[in-house]
């Protein structure tokens, strides 16, 4: 009886051992993955994006970053002759650009956000806000793994002020 | 007296079963071991080869024989670096074998290759051969600048890397 009750303890201690270095050596392979693509490829696309030309020759106007200072310092300029504002001009191009590589590289969920050290107004007195994209990406927990970009900011001193944009490009994958 | 026989016997099937049980478990780890290492070893090569389209990228952006740095490629550069005969056996001697790279700058409706004849009305350039059937392979499109010599402008890009082995 004691025989066979020291050999059901030895079975259930060769047992544990096999079942601990099958847990050990699967969370190891857990922890080997990672992911060097996505941050390159948010740092890119946020950069890449903000110094394309619009096509348009107004200095406001030429690059897309120059279309973002301007939708929140002066959002109702019109750019050129195509009686567009900058603020939907910046829009329509982000959200535009953002769409292309959404759906080329990895079906991705975005989120182009702007904050700025200064507030500005429509004539509709509502806050300007450039959020483009999925606006839950910027909790804390969305689900899924997300890449945040650096912040890209740019800064423009005008008369005796100065006025910085700081943008960001949130991407998750689907 | 008469019972002796029997509890020998079940002790000998005791052991025998303990051997079964021992040796059936030490096989059932190997096999373990085995595939698990099987995997591992296509996981490593899996991201090796991703590290390799990532580095390659990275390499290519800021050479100055296409680009003119930070991920902003010249278009006179990957013309002439196209059309110009610097064929894929110049290009394995920096960037190694079996890739495949093309540049589609998305400021024309359509795909136009690059040469001499087409250049400057043209947006889609391509390093070494495409494989149609590679035992494997890794592939990223990254975002990216091409600048127009010609019109001083800026143009959104698709970089297209592929890693084959």
């Amino acid at each position: 009886m004691r025989r066979a009750q020291s050999s059901m303890i030895l079975i259930i201690v060769v047992i544990m051992m096999f079942v601990g270095i099958v847990v050990f050596l699967l969370s190891l392979a857990g922890t080997v993955g990672r992911d060097e693509f996505t941050p390159l490829y948010v740092d890119n696309l946020l950069l890449s994006v903000m110094r394309t030309d619009t096509g348009y020759t107004d200095s406001r106007c030429k690059l897309v970053s120059d279309l973002v200072f301007c939708a929140y310092y002066t959002p109702e300029w019109v750019c050129g002759e195509g009686a567009v504002t900058c603020y939907d001009l910046a829009n329509s191009t982000i959200t535009s650009y953002m769409k292309t590589f959404a759906n080329k590289t990895l079906n991705l969920r975005y989120l182009f956000t702007v904050t700025t050290t200064f507030v500005t107004r429509n004539n509709e007195g509502e806050q300007i806000s450039l959020d483009i994209g999925e606006p839950d990406l910027k909790k804390p927990r969305t689900g899924s793994m997300k890449a945040v970009s650096y912040p890209l900011v740019i800064s423009k001193v005008i008369g005796s002020n100065q006025y910085t944009l700081k943008m960001q490009l949130i991407v998750a994958k689907r | 007296m008469a019972c002796e026989p029997r509890k020998g016997q079940s002790e000998i099937m005791e052991y025998i079963l303990m051997i079964v049980f021992i040796v059936a478990a030490i096989i059932g780890f190997m096999l373990f071991l085995t595939w698990w290492n099987i995997t591992q070893i296509q996981a490593q090569g899996f991201k090796d080869r991703e590290d390799r389209v990532v580095a390659l990228a990275q390499n290519m952006m800021n050479d100055y024989m296409f680009a003119n740095g930070d991920s902003v490629f010249d278009d006179a550069k990957l013309t002439s670096v196209a059309a110009a005969g610097i064929g894929c056996d110049e290009l394995s001697l920096i960037y190694g074998v079996d890739w495949y790279v093309n540049i589609t700058a998305l400021d024309m409706p359509m795909e136009r290759k690059c040469d001499w004849n087409g250049y400057p009305n043209c947006n889609y350039w391509s390093f070494c051969t495409y494989q149609e059937h590679p035992e494997s392979r890794s592939a990223y499109n990254f975002p990216v600048n091409v600048y127009r010599k010609a019109t001083n402008r800026m143009s959104l890009a698709v970089m297209h890397v592929e890693v084959y082995t």
